[in-house]
Protein backbone atom coordinates (compact mmCIF):
# COMPACT_ATOMS: atom_id res chain seq x y z
CA UNK A 1 0.00 0.00 0.00
CA UNK A 2 1.50 3.31 -1.10
CA UNK A 3 1.88 6.24 1.29
CA UNK A 4 0.40 8.71 0.52
CA UNK A 5 -2.52 7.35 -1.48
CA UNK A 6 -6.31 7.28 -1.33
CA UNK A 7 -6.39 3.54 -0.40
CA UNK A 8 -4.04 4.25 2.52
CA UNK A 9 -6.18 7.22 3.55
CA UNK A 10 -9.32 5.07 3.48
CA UNK A 11 -7.56 2.40 5.54
CA UNK A 12 -6.34 4.99 8.07
CA UNK A 13 -9.73 6.72 8.41
CA UNK A 14 -11.56 3.42 8.91
CA UNK A 15 -8.96 2.33 11.46
CA UNK A 16 -9.18 5.69 13.25
CA UNK A 17 -12.98 5.49 13.55
CA UNK A 18 -12.78 2.04 15.16
CA UNK A 19 -9.82 3.13 17.32
CA UNK A 20 -11.65 6.14 18.70
CA UNK A 21 -14.84 4.16 19.36
CA UNK A 22 -13.02 1.73 21.64
CA UNK A 23 -12.27 2.59 25.28
CA UNK A 24 -8.64 3.44 26.13
CA UNK A 25 -6.59 0.46 27.24
CA UNK A 26 -5.76 -3.00 26.03
CA UNK A 27 -8.59 -3.17 23.45
CA UNK A 28 -7.57 0.03 21.75
CA UNK A 29 -3.88 -0.86 21.80
CA UNK A 30 -4.73 -4.35 20.50
CA UNK A 31 -6.66 -2.85 17.60
CA UNK A 32 -3.73 -0.57 16.81
CA UNK A 33 -1.43 -3.59 16.66
CA UNK A 34 -3.85 -5.31 14.30
CA UNK A 35 -3.91 -2.21 12.05
CA UNK A 36 -0.09 -2.01 12.11
CA UNK A 37 0.24 -5.69 11.20
CA UNK A 38 -2.36 -5.49 8.41
CA UNK A 39 -0.47 -2.55 6.90
CA UNK A 40 2.89 -4.36 7.15
CA UNK A 41 1.36 -7.49 5.61
CA UNK A 42 0.56 -5.56 2.41
CA UNK A 43 4.32 -5.55 1.72
CA UNK A 44 4.84 -9.26 2.48
CA UNK A 45 4.18 -12.13 0.09
CA UNK A 46 4.50 -15.36 2.07
CA UNK A 47 5.43 -15.91 5.71
CA UNK A 48 9.08 -16.62 4.89
CA UNK A 49 9.51 -13.03 3.64
CA UNK A 50 8.56 -11.73 7.08
CA UNK A 51 10.92 -13.93 9.11
CA UNK A 52 14.08 -11.72 8.97
CA UNK A 53 12.00 -8.65 9.89
CA UNK A 54 10.42 -10.55 12.80
CA UNK A 55 13.86 -11.76 13.92
CA UNK A 56 15.18 -8.19 13.94
CA UNK A 57 12.23 -7.00 16.01
CA UNK A 58 12.54 -9.92 18.43
CA UNK A 59 16.28 -9.24 18.92
CA UNK A 60 15.49 -5.61 19.70
CA UNK A 61 12.76 -6.53 22.16
CA UNK A 62 14.80 -9.15 24.02
CA UNK A 63 17.79 -6.77 24.08
CA UNK A 64 15.71 -3.95 25.53
CA UNK A 65 14.22 -6.20 28.22
CA UNK A 66 17.64 -7.63 29.06
CA UNK A 67 19.14 -4.17 29.48
CA UNK A 68 16.30 -3.05 31.75
CA UNK A 69 17.28 -5.77 34.24
CA UNK A 70 20.32 -5.41 36.51
CA UNK A 71 23.52 -6.78 34.97
CA UNK A 72 27.06 -6.12 33.73
CA UNK A 73 27.78 -2.97 31.69
CA UNK A 74 29.31 -4.78 28.70
CA UNK A 75 25.84 -5.86 27.59
CA UNK A 76 25.04 -2.43 26.12
CA UNK A 77 27.96 -2.21 23.61
CA UNK A 78 27.46 -5.86 22.66
CA UNK A 79 23.75 -5.37 21.96
CA UNK A 80 24.40 -2.15 20.03
CA UNK A 81 26.88 -4.11 17.89
CA UNK A 82 24.34 -6.92 17.36
CA UNK A 83 21.63 -4.49 16.22
CA UNK A 84 24.04 -2.62 13.93
CA UNK A 85 25.26 -5.86 12.36
CA UNK A 86 21.71 -7.21 11.92
CA UNK A 87 20.68 -3.98 10.19
CA UNK A 88 23.66 -3.88 7.80
CA UNK A 89 23.24 -7.58 7.09
CA UNK A 90 19.52 -7.40 6.33
CA UNK A 91 19.99 -4.26 4.22
CA UNK A 92 22.81 -6.05 2.33
CA UNK A 93 25.40 -3.28 2.72
CA UNK A 94 28.31 -3.84 0.33
CA UNK A 95 30.89 -4.31 3.12
CA UNK A 96 28.98 -7.38 4.38
CA UNK A 97 30.31 -10.50 2.55
CA UNK A 98 27.76 -11.61 -0.05
CA UNK A 99 28.33 -15.23 1.02
CA UNK A 100 26.42 -14.66 4.27
CA UNK A 101 23.43 -12.90 2.68
CA UNK A 102 20.10 -14.68 3.08
CA UNK A 103 19.38 -16.68 -0.10
CA UNK A 104 15.76 -15.57 -0.49
CA UNK A 105 13.71 -12.40 -0.96
CA UNK A 106 12.40 -10.77 2.18
CA UNK A 107 10.71 -7.52 3.13
CA UNK A 108 12.71 -4.58 4.48
CA UNK A 109 10.00 -1.92 4.21
CA UNK A 110 10.71 0.85 6.72
CA UNK A 111 13.52 -1.20 8.28
CA UNK A 112 15.82 1.85 8.39
CA UNK A 113 13.29 3.69 10.52
CA UNK A 114 12.52 0.63 12.67
CA UNK A 115 16.30 0.38 13.20
CA UNK A 116 16.47 3.92 14.63
CA UNK A 117 13.60 3.17 17.01
CA UNK A 118 15.07 -0.16 18.17
CA UNK A 119 18.56 1.28 18.66
CA UNK A 120 17.10 4.20 20.63
CA UNK A 121 15.28 1.74 22.91
CA UNK A 122 18.43 -0.36 23.39
CA UNK A 123 20.59 2.66 24.29
CA UNK A 124 18.00 4.29 26.53
CA UNK A 125 17.25 0.99 28.31
CA UNK A 126 20.99 0.45 28.84
CA UNK A 127 21.39 3.96 30.28
CA UNK A 128 18.37 3.70 32.56
CA UNK A 129 16.32 6.23 30.59
CA UNK A 130 13.29 3.94 30.29
CA UNK A 131 11.70 3.68 33.67
CA UNK A 132 8.84 1.27 33.10
CA UNK A 133 8.77 -2.23 31.65
CA UNK A 134 7.92 -2.33 27.95
CA UNK A 135 5.24 -4.86 27.03
CA UNK A 136 5.39 -6.72 23.68
CA UNK A 137 2.24 -4.83 22.66
CA UNK A 138 3.74 -1.40 23.37
CA UNK A 139 7.03 -2.39 21.72
CA UNK A 140 5.36 -3.54 18.50
CA UNK A 141 2.97 -0.59 18.34
CA UNK A 142 5.91 1.80 18.77
CA UNK A 143 8.32 0.18 16.32
CA UNK A 144 5.70 -0.70 13.68
CA UNK A 145 3.48 2.39 13.98
CA UNK A 146 1.92 2.21 10.51
CA UNK A 147 1.66 5.96 10.02
CA UNK A 148 5.43 6.40 10.36
CA UNK A 149 6.68 2.98 9.26
CA UNK A 150 7.65 3.67 5.65
CA UNK A 151 9.71 6.86 6.00
CA UNK A 152 9.37 8.20 9.52
CA UNK A 153 9.32 10.66 11.20
CA UNK A 154 11.40 9.11 14.01
CA UNK A 155 9.61 9.57 17.31
CA UNK A 156 11.25 8.79 20.64
CA UNK A 157 9.55 6.07 22.70
CA UNK A 158 8.90 8.27 25.74
CA UNK A 159 7.12 10.82 23.55
CA UNK A 160 5.15 8.10 21.72
CA UNK A 161 4.03 6.44 24.95
CA UNK A 162 2.91 9.73 26.46
CA UNK A 163 0.88 10.50 23.33
CA UNK A 164 -0.65 7.04 23.25
CA UNK A 165 -1.71 7.32 26.89
CA UNK A 166 -2.77 10.94 27.07
CA UNK A 167 -3.28 11.84 23.42
CA UNK A 168 -5.69 14.66 22.69
CA UNK A 169 -9.20 13.60 21.72
CA UNK A 170 -10.13 13.90 18.05
CA UNK A 171 -12.80 16.60 18.02
CA UNK A 172 -14.08 18.50 15.01
CA UNK A 173 -11.22 20.99 15.18
CA UNK A 174 -8.58 18.22 15.33
CA UNK A 175 -10.24 16.37 12.45
CA UNK A 176 -10.21 19.58 10.38
CA UNK A 177 -6.56 20.19 11.22
CA UNK A 178 -5.70 16.59 10.24
CA UNK A 179 -7.69 16.84 7.00
CA UNK A 180 -5.83 20.01 6.04
CA UNK A 181 -2.41 18.38 6.64
CA UNK A 182 -3.49 15.29 4.70
CA UNK A 183 -4.73 17.28 1.68
CA UNK A 184 -1.71 19.60 1.65
CA UNK A 185 0.60 16.59 1.91
CA UNK A 186 -1.06 14.68 -0.91
CA UNK A 187 -1.10 17.80 -3.08
CA UNK A 188 2.62 18.38 -2.51
CA UNK A 189 3.49 14.78 -3.42
CA UNK A 190 1.04 14.15 -6.25
CA UNK A 191 1.02 17.55 -7.94
CA UNK A 192 3.94 19.78 -6.89
CA UNK A 193 6.66 17.15 -6.70
CA UNK A 194 5.42 15.40 -9.86
CA UNK A 195 5.54 18.67 -11.82
CA UNK A 196 8.99 19.50 -10.48
CA UNK A 197 10.28 16.04 -11.37
CA UNK A 198 8.91 16.43 -14.90
CA UNK A 199 10.61 19.84 -15.08
CA UNK A 200 13.96 18.36 -14.10
CA UNK A 201 13.57 15.48 -16.56
CA UNK A 202 12.78 17.98 -19.34
CA UNK A 203 15.89 20.02 -18.45
CA UNK A 204 18.03 16.86 -18.57
CA UNK A 205 16.62 15.98 -22.00
CA UNK A 206 17.06 19.55 -23.28
CA UNK A 207 20.69 19.69 -22.11
CA UNK A 208 21.51 16.81 -24.43
CA UNK A 209 20.42 18.84 -27.47
CA UNK A 210 21.29 22.39 -26.30
CA UNK A 211 23.47 24.05 -28.91
CA UNK A 212 24.35 27.41 -27.34
CA UNK A 213 26.45 28.13 -24.24
CA UNK A 214 23.77 30.23 -22.43
CA UNK A 215 21.21 27.45 -22.90
CA UNK A 216 23.61 24.85 -21.52
CA UNK A 217 24.23 27.10 -18.49
CA UNK A 218 20.48 27.49 -17.99
CA UNK A 219 19.78 23.74 -18.18
CA UNK A 220 22.66 22.94 -15.81
CA UNK A 221 21.22 25.43 -13.31
CA UNK A 222 17.71 23.99 -13.69
CA UNK A 223 18.89 20.38 -13.28
CA UNK A 224 20.74 21.25 -10.07
CA UNK A 225 18.23 23.67 -8.53
CA UNK A 226 14.98 21.81 -9.21
CA UNK A 227 15.91 18.63 -7.36
CA UNK A 228 16.03 20.08 -3.80
CA UNK A 229 12.64 21.71 -4.44
CA UNK A 230 11.28 18.39 -5.70
CA UNK A 231 12.70 16.48 -2.73
CA UNK A 232 11.26 19.01 -0.29
CA UNK A 233 7.78 18.82 -1.86
CA UNK A 234 7.96 15.02 -2.00
CA UNK A 235 9.29 14.29 1.50
CA UNK A 236 7.60 17.13 3.39
CA UNK A 237 4.35 16.24 1.58
CA UNK A 238 4.65 12.65 2.79
CA UNK A 239 5.37 13.96 6.31
CA UNK A 240 2.36 16.31 6.27
CA UNK A 241 0.19 13.38 5.19
CA UNK A 242 1.33 10.95 7.90
CA UNK A 243 1.23 13.63 10.62
CA UNK A 244 -2.40 14.25 9.66
CA UNK A 245 -3.22 10.51 9.66
CA UNK A 246 -1.50 9.93 13.04
CA UNK A 247 -3.49 12.82 14.57
CA UNK A 248 -6.66 10.82 13.85
CA UNK A 249 -5.19 8.18 16.18
CA UNK A 250 -4.56 10.86 18.89
CA UNK A 251 -0.82 10.83 18.18
CA UNK A 252 1.16 13.95 17.36
CA UNK A 253 4.16 12.83 15.33
CA UNK A 254 7.18 15.16 15.49
CA UNK A 255 7.67 17.63 12.62
CA UNK A 256 10.39 16.80 10.10
CA UNK A 257 10.72 20.15 8.28
CA UNK A 258 10.79 23.77 9.35
CA UNK A 259 11.22 26.15 6.41
CA UNK A 260 14.64 24.65 5.52
CA UNK A 261 15.44 26.95 2.59
CA UNK A 262 15.51 30.08 4.73
CA UNK A 263 18.39 28.64 6.83
CA UNK A 264 21.42 30.94 6.77
CA UNK A 265 24.10 28.30 7.25
CA UNK A 266 24.48 24.59 6.66
CA UNK A 267 24.41 23.65 10.36
CA UNK A 268 21.14 25.55 10.77
CA UNK A 269 19.84 23.94 7.57
CA UNK A 270 20.16 20.48 9.12
CA UNK A 271 18.14 21.61 12.14
CA UNK A 272 15.31 22.40 9.69
CA UNK A 273 15.57 19.49 7.20
CA UNK A 274 14.74 15.87 8.13
CA UNK A 275 14.73 17.15 11.70
CA UNK A 276 13.98 13.85 13.43
CA UNK A 277 16.92 12.09 11.74
CA UNK A 278 19.42 14.85 12.53
CA UNK A 279 18.03 15.10 16.06
CA UNK A 280 18.41 11.33 16.56
CA UNK A 281 22.02 11.46 15.39
CA UNK A 282 22.66 14.55 17.53
CA UNK A 283 21.49 12.66 20.64
CA UNK A 284 23.14 9.30 19.90
CA UNK A 285 26.25 10.24 17.87
CA UNK A 286 27.22 13.93 18.10
CA UNK A 287 26.69 14.50 21.83
CA UNK A 288 28.28 11.22 23.09
CA UNK A 289 31.19 11.66 20.65
CA UNK A 290 31.81 15.22 21.81
CA UNK A 291 31.27 14.48 25.51
CA UNK A 292 33.72 11.56 25.39
CA UNK A 293 36.31 13.53 23.41
CA UNK A 294 36.07 16.58 25.69
CA UNK A 295 36.35 14.43 28.81
CA UNK A 296 39.54 12.83 27.44
CA UNK A 297 41.05 16.04 26.03
CA UNK A 298 40.06 18.79 28.49
CA UNK A 299 41.53 21.72 26.57
CA UNK A 300 39.42 24.82 25.77
CA UNK A 301 41.66 25.57 22.76
CA UNK A 302 41.00 22.15 21.22
CA UNK A 303 37.24 21.96 22.01
CA UNK A 304 36.00 23.79 18.87
CA UNK A 305 38.02 21.41 16.68
CA UNK A 306 36.57 18.41 18.52
CA UNK A 307 33.14 19.83 17.66
CA UNK A 308 34.23 20.09 14.00
CA UNK A 309 35.20 16.39 14.08
CA UNK A 310 31.92 15.45 15.82
CA UNK A 311 29.94 17.37 13.19
CA UNK A 312 31.80 15.64 10.38
CA UNK A 313 31.19 12.14 11.78
CA UNK A 314 27.52 12.83 12.54
CA UNK A 315 26.60 14.29 9.17
CA UNK A 316 28.74 11.84 7.25
CA UNK A 317 26.51 9.18 8.83
CA UNK A 318 23.39 11.17 7.87
CA UNK A 319 24.50 11.00 4.24
CA UNK A 320 25.92 7.48 4.24
CA UNK A 321 22.76 6.08 5.89
CA UNK A 322 20.79 6.86 2.72
CA UNK A 323 22.27 4.01 0.68
CA UNK A 324 24.82 1.28 0.15
CA UNK A 325 26.69 2.65 -2.90
CA UNK A 326 29.79 4.85 -3.26
CA UNK A 327 27.49 7.70 -4.41
CA UNK A 328 25.87 7.82 -0.98
CA UNK A 329 29.23 7.55 0.80
CA UNK A 330 30.38 10.59 -1.15
CA UNK A 331 27.05 12.30 -0.38
CA UNK A 332 27.88 11.66 3.29
CA UNK A 333 31.37 13.14 2.87
CA UNK A 334 29.81 16.28 1.38
CA UNK A 335 27.24 16.59 4.19
CA UNK A 336 29.88 16.01 6.89
CA UNK A 337 32.36 18.24 5.07
CA UNK A 338 29.74 20.99 4.71
CA UNK A 339 28.84 21.20 8.39
CA UNK A 340 32.49 20.76 9.48
CA UNK A 341 33.61 23.62 7.19
CA UNK A 342 30.71 25.68 8.47
CA UNK A 343 31.83 25.14 12.07
CA UNK A 344 35.48 25.84 11.21
CA UNK A 345 34.43 29.08 9.53
CA UNK A 346 32.41 30.10 12.62
CA UNK A 347 35.41 29.37 14.87
CA UNK A 348 37.80 31.32 12.60
CA UNK A 349 35.45 34.30 12.25
CA UNK A 350 34.78 34.43 16.00
CA UNK A 351 38.55 34.50 16.59
CA UNK A 352 39.10 37.14 13.96
CA UNK A 353 36.16 39.47 14.67
CA UNK A 354 35.33 38.50 18.31
CA UNK A 355 31.94 37.00 19.16
CA UNK A 356 30.26 40.40 19.06
CA UNK A 357 31.82 41.36 15.73
CA UNK A 358 30.84 38.07 14.09
CA UNK A 359 27.32 38.43 15.44
CA UNK A 360 27.10 41.92 13.94
CA UNK A 361 28.33 40.62 10.57
CA UNK A 362 25.81 37.76 10.69
CA UNK A 363 23.01 40.30 11.19
CA UNK A 364 23.94 42.34 8.08
CA UNK A 365 21.13 41.99 5.49
CA UNK A 366 23.48 41.52 2.50
CA UNK A 367 25.42 38.84 4.39
CA UNK A 368 22.25 36.96 5.34
CA UNK A 369 20.99 37.04 1.73
CA UNK A 370 24.32 35.67 0.47
CA UNK A 371 24.60 32.97 3.17
CA UNK A 372 21.04 31.79 2.58
CA UNK A 373 21.69 31.42 -1.15
CA UNK A 374 25.05 29.72 -0.56
CA UNK A 375 23.43 27.21 1.82
CA UNK A 376 20.78 26.32 -0.76
CA UNK A 377 23.35 26.09 -3.56
CA UNK A 378 25.65 23.83 -1.54
CA UNK A 379 22.77 21.53 -0.61
CA UNK A 380 21.60 21.37 -4.24
CA UNK A 381 25.19 20.57 -5.30
CA UNK A 382 25.55 17.75 -2.74
CA UNK A 383 22.24 16.25 -3.91
CA UNK A 384 23.84 15.42 -7.27
CA UNK A 385 25.31 12.40 -5.46
CA UNK A 386 21.89 11.59 -4.03
CA UNK A 387 19.81 11.34 -7.19
CA UNK A 388 22.23 10.57 -10.00
CA UNK A 389 25.04 8.10 -10.70
CA UNK A 390 28.73 8.61 -11.47
CA UNK A 391 27.97 7.70 -15.10
CA UNK A 392 25.13 10.22 -15.34
CA UNK A 393 27.31 12.96 -13.81
CA UNK A 394 30.02 12.25 -16.37
CA UNK A 395 27.42 12.46 -19.13
CA UNK A 396 26.15 15.88 -17.92
CA UNK A 397 29.69 17.23 -17.86
CA UNK A 398 30.38 15.85 -21.31
CA UNK A 399 27.18 17.38 -22.72
CA UNK A 400 27.53 20.79 -21.04
CA UNK A 401 31.30 21.21 -20.64
CA UNK A 402 33.01 22.34 -17.43
CA UNK A 403 32.57 26.12 -18.06
CA UNK A 404 28.80 25.76 -18.49
CA UNK A 405 28.58 23.55 -15.37
CA UNK A 406 30.50 26.14 -13.30
CA UNK A 407 28.44 29.03 -14.68
CA UNK A 408 25.26 27.01 -13.99
CA UNK A 409 26.07 26.84 -10.29
CA UNK A 410 26.90 30.57 -10.21
CA UNK A 411 23.50 31.17 -11.80
CA UNK A 412 21.81 29.05 -9.09
CA UNK A 413 23.56 31.14 -6.42
CA UNK A 414 22.58 34.45 -8.07
CA UNK A 415 18.92 33.51 -8.57
CA UNK A 416 18.68 31.99 -5.08
CA UNK A 417 19.58 35.35 -3.49
CA UNK A 418 16.41 37.28 -4.48
CA UNK A 419 14.22 34.15 -4.59
CA UNK A 420 15.05 33.03 -1.04
CA UNK A 421 14.86 36.63 0.24
CA UNK A 422 11.30 36.69 -1.04
CA UNK A 423 10.62 33.34 0.62
CA UNK A 424 12.13 34.67 3.88
CA UNK A 425 9.91 37.76 3.66
CA UNK A 426 6.84 35.49 3.50
CA UNK A 427 7.89 32.70 5.87
CA UNK A 428 9.79 34.84 8.41
CA UNK A 429 6.70 36.50 9.94
CA UNK A 430 4.87 33.14 9.96
CA UNK A 431 7.82 31.53 11.74
CA UNK A 432 8.00 34.36 14.27
CA UNK A 433 4.23 33.98 14.69
CA UNK A 434 3.76 37.62 13.76
CA UNK A 435 0.88 36.88 11.40
CA UNK A 436 -2.43 38.10 12.73
CA UNK A 437 -4.67 35.01 13.11
CA UNK A 438 -7.54 37.14 11.85
CA UNK A 439 -5.68 38.09 8.66
CA UNK A 440 -7.14 36.61 5.47
CA UNK A 441 -4.27 34.16 4.63
CA UNK A 442 -4.38 32.72 8.16
CA UNK A 443 -8.16 32.58 8.51
CA UNK A 444 -9.88 29.22 8.56
CA UNK A 445 -12.23 30.28 5.73
CA UNK A 446 -9.29 30.97 3.41
CA UNK A 447 -7.52 27.77 4.47
CA UNK A 448 -10.68 25.71 3.95
CA UNK A 449 -11.15 27.21 0.49
CA UNK A 450 -7.51 26.54 -0.39
CA UNK A 451 -7.65 22.95 0.87
CA UNK A 452 -10.88 22.35 -1.05
CA UNK A 453 -9.29 23.69 -4.24
CA UNK A 454 -6.27 21.43 -3.69
CA UNK A 455 -8.54 18.44 -3.14
CA UNK A 456 -10.51 19.12 -6.34
CA UNK A 457 -7.26 19.42 -8.35
CA UNK A 458 -5.93 16.29 -6.67
CA UNK A 459 -9.01 14.17 -7.38
CA UNK A 460 -9.36 15.60 -10.89
CA UNK A 461 -5.74 14.83 -11.72
CA UNK A 462 -5.87 11.35 -10.20
CA UNK A 463 -9.03 10.45 -12.11
CA UNK A 464 -7.80 11.99 -15.37
CA UNK A 465 -4.36 10.41 -15.27
CA UNK A 466 -5.62 7.13 -13.83
CA UNK A 467 -2.01 6.23 -13.04
CA UNK A 468 -0.40 4.68 -9.98
CA UNK A 469 0.02 6.78 -6.83
CA UNK A 470 3.24 8.84 -6.99
CA UNK A 471 6.21 7.43 -5.11
CA UNK A 472 7.95 8.92 -2.11
CA UNK A 473 11.74 9.06 -2.55
CA UNK A 474 12.47 8.10 1.06
CA UNK A 475 10.44 4.90 0.74
CA UNK A 476 13.53 3.14 -0.62
CA UNK A 477 15.78 4.01 2.35
CA UNK B 1 17.23 23.81 45.52
CA UNK B 2 18.43 27.41 45.77
CA UNK B 3 22.03 26.23 46.21
CA UNK B 4 21.74 24.38 42.87
CA UNK B 5 20.52 27.54 41.12
CA UNK B 6 23.31 29.63 42.70
CA UNK B 7 25.95 27.21 41.50
CA UNK B 8 24.32 26.95 38.06
CA UNK B 9 24.48 30.75 37.80
CA UNK B 10 28.21 30.61 38.51
CA UNK B 11 28.76 27.91 35.91
CA UNK B 12 26.60 29.65 33.30
CA UNK B 13 28.48 32.93 33.77
CA UNK B 14 31.81 31.13 33.45
CA UNK B 15 30.91 28.98 30.40
CA UNK B 16 29.19 31.79 28.46
CA UNK B 17 31.56 34.49 29.69
CA UNK B 18 28.66 36.73 30.71
CA UNK B 19 28.19 38.09 34.26
CA UNK B 20 24.59 39.08 33.55
CA UNK B 21 23.21 35.52 33.23
CA UNK B 22 21.16 34.31 36.18
CA UNK B 23 19.94 30.71 36.33
CA UNK B 24 16.14 30.51 36.46
CA UNK B 25 13.80 27.57 35.80
CA UNK B 26 12.56 28.99 32.48
CA UNK B 27 16.00 29.92 31.11
CA UNK B 28 16.63 27.98 27.87
CA UNK B 29 19.33 27.80 25.19
CA UNK B 30 17.49 30.26 22.95
CA UNK B 31 17.72 32.94 25.67
CA UNK B 32 21.52 32.89 25.95
CA UNK B 33 23.83 34.27 23.30
CA UNK B 34 26.26 31.61 22.06
CA UNK B 35 24.43 28.61 23.53
CA UNK B 36 25.01 26.24 20.62
CA UNK B 37 25.56 22.47 20.68
CA UNK B 38 29.27 22.81 21.58
CA UNK B 39 28.52 25.28 24.39
CA UNK B 40 25.80 22.92 25.62
CA UNK B 41 28.25 20.03 25.99
CA UNK B 42 30.78 22.39 27.60
CA UNK B 43 28.06 23.47 30.07
CA UNK B 44 27.04 19.88 30.88
CA UNK B 45 30.67 18.85 31.52
CA UNK B 46 31.17 21.91 33.77
CA UNK B 47 28.06 20.85 35.72
CA UNK B 48 29.44 17.31 36.05
CA UNK B 49 32.65 18.71 37.54
CA UNK B 50 30.86 21.28 39.71
CA UNK B 51 28.23 18.98 41.19
CA UNK B 52 30.11 15.67 41.07
CA UNK B 53 27.37 14.01 38.98
CA UNK B 54 27.43 12.32 35.58
CA UNK B 55 24.98 12.58 32.69
CA UNK B 56 24.45 10.23 29.77
CA UNK B 57 24.31 11.77 26.29
CA UNK B 58 20.55 11.12 26.13
CA UNK B 59 20.05 12.93 29.46
CA UNK B 60 22.31 15.79 28.39
CA UNK B 61 20.23 16.27 25.23
CA UNK B 62 16.84 16.00 26.94
CA UNK B 63 16.88 19.12 29.15
CA UNK B 64 14.56 21.73 27.69
CA UNK B 65 15.47 24.43 30.23
CA UNK B 66 17.50 25.12 33.36
CA UNK B 67 14.55 24.08 35.57
CA UNK B 68 14.62 20.53 34.17
CA UNK B 69 18.39 20.49 34.49
CA UNK B 70 18.22 21.57 38.16
CA UNK B 71 15.65 18.83 38.83
CA UNK B 72 17.95 16.31 37.13
CA UNK B 73 20.89 17.39 39.29
CA UNK B 74 18.78 17.19 42.46
CA UNK B 75 17.58 13.69 41.52
CA UNK B 76 21.12 12.49 40.86
CA UNK B 77 22.43 13.92 44.12
CA UNK B 78 19.71 12.27 46.16
CA UNK B 79 20.09 8.88 44.39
Amino acid sequence: MNVPSFPFLGFAVLGAILYNLLPAGILRRGLLLLINLIFLSTFVHGWQQALPYAGFLLTGFLGTRLLMAQGPRWRLPVLIAVILFAFFWLKRYTFIPAAINLPFLYTTVGLSYVFFRVLHLIIDAGQGQIKERISPLDYLNYTLNFTALVSGPIQFYQDYREQERNGEKVDLFAAGWAAERIIVGMFKVAIVSTLLMQGQKAAIADLAVASTFPMRVLYCALIGAIYPLFLYANFSGYTDFVIGCARLFRIRLPENFHHPFIAENFIAFWSRWHITLSNWLKVYVYTPFLMTAMRRIPSPAIEPYLAVAAYFVTFFLVGAWHGQTSMFLFFGVLQGGGVAMNKLYQVAMTKRLSRKGYKQLSAEPWYRVFCRALTFTWFAFTLLWFWSTWGQLGQFIQQAGWPAVACGWVLVLLVAMPALSLLRAVQGPIEARKVDPAAVPASRYWRTALSTAMLIILIGTTVLLNGPAPDVVYKTF
Amino acid sequence: MQDIYDKLTEILQDVFDDDEIVASPELAAADVDGWDSLAHVRFILAIERGFGVKFSAAEASAFANVGELANGIAAKRSA
